[in-house]
């Protein structure tokens, strides 16, 4: 899929746990961990608007188009 | 999910099964017949008594003439049987995973593919129909077509599992 996702370098730039952010994000660490390795096939508006308060960056911070 | 009527049909797919299955042991002393010359029970060589043999063979005296017709018709019953209590078996899965909630799984996708199998197999088998009277052997065709709507409807069922599945896959890969 051309779409990246890069949830981990914005976690890795604020420096906050899986853990953490599952728990603040309210999905499991299994979740997670399939937004962040790419087997995702959808994102919420209203997970996507949570991550953007918490990780405190923009939807495009998060989402990369690649060709 | 608490539904009689999934019970029911649970049930009685199982009761078919046993009668089929009874009616494949029955067969099989019919095929063995010839061989070890058993003798018939007496409800077999009257023609009043068993009502489920006159229904399955009109002529049932003209069957058992030769042993190439017993052999036949007991052989291809077996094989239909069979294939019968296999197409019961997938259906009582696929009505235990609706009852489990996991009626998308890939495995209901396989078990409607292998009921559509079995159903084709039946009307190819039942096609064909061999008898060897008179010392000639006769060969007489006939379409059962509804082993064919049957087998359609199984694929089709196939078809519309593969898509539910592929929804309750993104489904569960929408975060």
């Amino acid at each position: 899929m051309p779409i990246v996702v890069n949830l981990d370098v914005m976690m890795a730039k604020r420096k906050m746990r899986s853990k953490v952010l599952a728990e603040k994000l309210g999905v499991t660490e299994a979740n997670l961990s399939i937004l962040k390795t790419g087997k995702a096939k959808a994102v919420r508006f209203s997970t996507l608007e949570n991550l953007c308060e918490i990780l405190e960056c923009q939807p495009g911070d998060l989402l990369e188009y690649q060709e | 999910m608490n539904n009689n009527l999934l019970k029911y049909a649970v049930v009685l797919s199982r009761l078919m099964q046993i009668g089929y299955g009874l009616l494949i042991v029955l067969f099989v002393y019919l095929l063995l017949k010839p061989i070890f010359s058993w003798p018939l029970p007496a409800d077999l060589t009257t023609d009043g008594n068993s009502m489920l043999l006159i229904v399955e063979f009109t002529s049932f005296q003209e069957i058992l003439a030769s042993d190439f017709n017993t052999i036949f018709f007991a052989a291809r019953a077996i094989i239909l049987l069979s294939l019968f209590i296999i197409g019961l078996q997938s259906l009582i899965k696929i009505i235990k995973s609706i009852e489990s909630l996991s009626t998308f799984k890939l495995d209901s996708i396989i078990y409607f593919k292998r009921i559509g199998l079995v159903m084709l197999l039946s009307f190819v088998l039942s096609c064909f129909d061999l008898s060897y009277l008179d010392h000639s052997l006769s060969i007489s065709f006939s379409l059962e077509l509804q082993y064919l709507l049957f087998a359609f409807i199984a694929y089709t069922m196939a078809e519309v599992f593969k898509e539910g599945n592929s929804l309750l896959e993104e489904n569960q890969l929408t975060i």
